[in-house]
């Protein structure tokens, strides 16, 4: 995490998702972190936004734009408003990753309804499985100069 | 010297012949044929028994590797399960995969140098917080360790994920204990252990299955991952979550052989809600005075640490009661995944006041 920040994009934007994912994968330390496999959704409802991010094996595989829909089909997705993800990504810039407040299992928790939603409670596990790359995938979002609306 | 150690001593004796039959040179194509390569997670067992067909009965009490010729002298090592539905989990292979390829350290993974001196109140809260986990990871290991003999070779899969949980819990054990030393507080009170023992009192694979990993084991994840509410430092707040990891893999390993059962021999069905039963009332909540009666001042403790001191107990009481909503909601979610909906209907008392509200 000690790399000097290269990439400039606006969040939410694909640039911003694709960019993350390219420090990801260039990420020994990810990969430590050991196998990671499940499809995440991103919910920005008040903007309309919707991303898929599929994990596979020690990299992030796939990135895109969505439909509500397709974001509701994942093993689970996060949603949030726009000022929440502003602030993780703004913590997270800040300390170099999520503090304490932060955190997606944090964010989880304060929410009623859940950061983390899904129709199949097995399946929203995945979650919980893979926390550690979860986590580790935003915080590498502290590499990237990020503008925001 | 006897006349016949002397001969023996003198005389070369006779080798018997070497058979090399098994190098069977003929099937030279076909181990061209069937060669392996990795995929991108390397090579996974799922690649290797990818042609496998697996038998759903096996009456061979051997030791022999599936696939492998079956030797007519093989010594009989015990009583294993003969049905393959009674342990198999169709997530079994993935689950082993990733608990290898996820594990951690308790002594480098976590962040100890960010403990830091705490008040009196909440270090104590901690060290009896950890002091019932580390009880807790105890029984959690040796419970899968009691069925590892009756895995039949013949699913061998199940044997390795349930080695793979017997670590993940003796990581729990010892992280919670290196916890409860790190900051000067020490082991406080032993619980009374009652509830714990129907984990170890079980006589059936799936009895433990639905006891250990569908309750017991959800309870502590949902606990895990609140927990991080509970923590006041990174260490503690990384704890929680690489903890909670774990668990989760083990209560999918749970929900899907719920779900094979259920659907591979639904007459057993009852049988689960007896199960049930049994743990759910022990190890129940009282609604009003927030204890569990695995371990009152387990439940204190946590109050403790959630209303951030003694002084804020009714705001840990609060948070508590919350997390028991939770664990309840949660508890029951998984179960209709693994298509027993009615237990929504059939719940002990303790639990079920905490769907309602």
């Amino acid at each position: 995490m000690a790399q000097e920040t290269q990439v400039k994009a606006v969040f939410p934007s694909l640039e911003w998702f694709q960019a993350l994912k390219e420090i990801v994968n260039a990420d020994e330390h990810y990969r430590r972190i050991g196998t990671c496999d499940t499809t995440m959704g991103i919910k920005i409802n008040d903007l309309q936004k919707y991303y898929v991010v599929t994990f596979e094996a020690f990299e992030v595989a796939d990135m895109r734009e969505a439909s509500e829909d397709e974001v509701e089909q994942c093993d689970f997705w996060l949603e949030a408003p726009y000022s929440v993800w502003k602030d993780m990504l703004q913590n997270i810039k800040a300390n170099g990753k999520a503090d304490l407040q932060h955190s997606l299992n944090t964010l989880d928790l304060e929410f009623p309804e859940g950061f983390a939603r899904s129709h199949d409670g097995l399946r929203r596990d995945a979650f919980y499985r893979f926390n550690q790359s979860l986590q580790y995938f935003f915080d590498a979002s502290s590499r990237i100069d990020t503008q925001f609306l | 010297m006897d006349s016949d150690v002397l001969y023996r001593l003198t005389h070369e004796e006779d080798l018997p012949p070497l058979n090399l039959n098994w190098l069977k040179p003929e099937d030279r194509i076909k181990v061209e044929a069937t060669r392996l390569r990795p995929g991108r997670k390397g090579l996974t067992i799922e690649q290797v028994e990818a042609s496998t067909s697996l038998l759903d009965f096996s009456d061979d009490y051997s030791a022999r590797p599936r696939g492998a010729e079956r030797h007519p002298a093989a010594a009989r090592y015990g009583w294993y399960y003969p049905v393959r539905h009674e342990t198999w989990a169709d997530n079994v292979r993935l689950l082993y995969e990733e608990a290898v390829q996820r594990q951690w350290s308790s002594a480098t993974d976590i962040p100890w140098h960010t403990l830091k001196p705490l008040p009196d109140d909440i270090e104590k809260a901690w060290c009896q917080f950890a002091t019932f986990l580390t009880e807790v990871e105890f029984i959690a290991g040796d419970a899968p360790g009691q069925w590892l003999e009756r895995i039949n070779p013949e699913w061998y899969e199940v044997k390795l994920f349930l080695l793979t949980q017997i670590m993940d819990e003796a990581r729990h054990l010892d992280v919670f204990r290196k916890r409860a030393l790190a900051n000067g507080g020490g082991l406080l009170q032993e619980s009374t252990g009652a509830g714990l023992r129907i984990i170890l009192e079980c006589q059936d694979f799936s009895e433990f299955s639905a006891i250990m990993h569908v309750f017991a084991e959800a309870l502590v994840q949902t606990l895990f991952r609140s927990g991080e509410a509970l923590a006041y430092n990174e260490a503690e707040k990384t704890i929680f979550r690489l903890c909670a990891q774990d668990e989760s893999r083990h209560i999918a390993f749970g929900v899907m052989h719920l779900k094979h059962i259920l659907e591979t021999q639904p007459w057993r069905r009852e049988e689960i809600h007896y199960y049930l039963d049994k743990i759910e009332g022990p190890l129940s909540v009282d609604i009003q005075s927030g204890h569990s009666a695995a371990s009152p001042i387990f439940d204190e403790a946590i109050m403790v640490l959630a209303g951030g001191g003694r002084k804020n107990i009714d705001k840990g009481f609060d948070w508590l009661m919350q997390l028991r909503r939770r664990q309840v909601h949660e508890y029951i979610h998984r179960l209709e995944v693994a298509g027993l909906p009615e237990r929504r209907y059939r719940l002990s008392p303790g639990l079920r006041a905490f769907l309602d509200t």
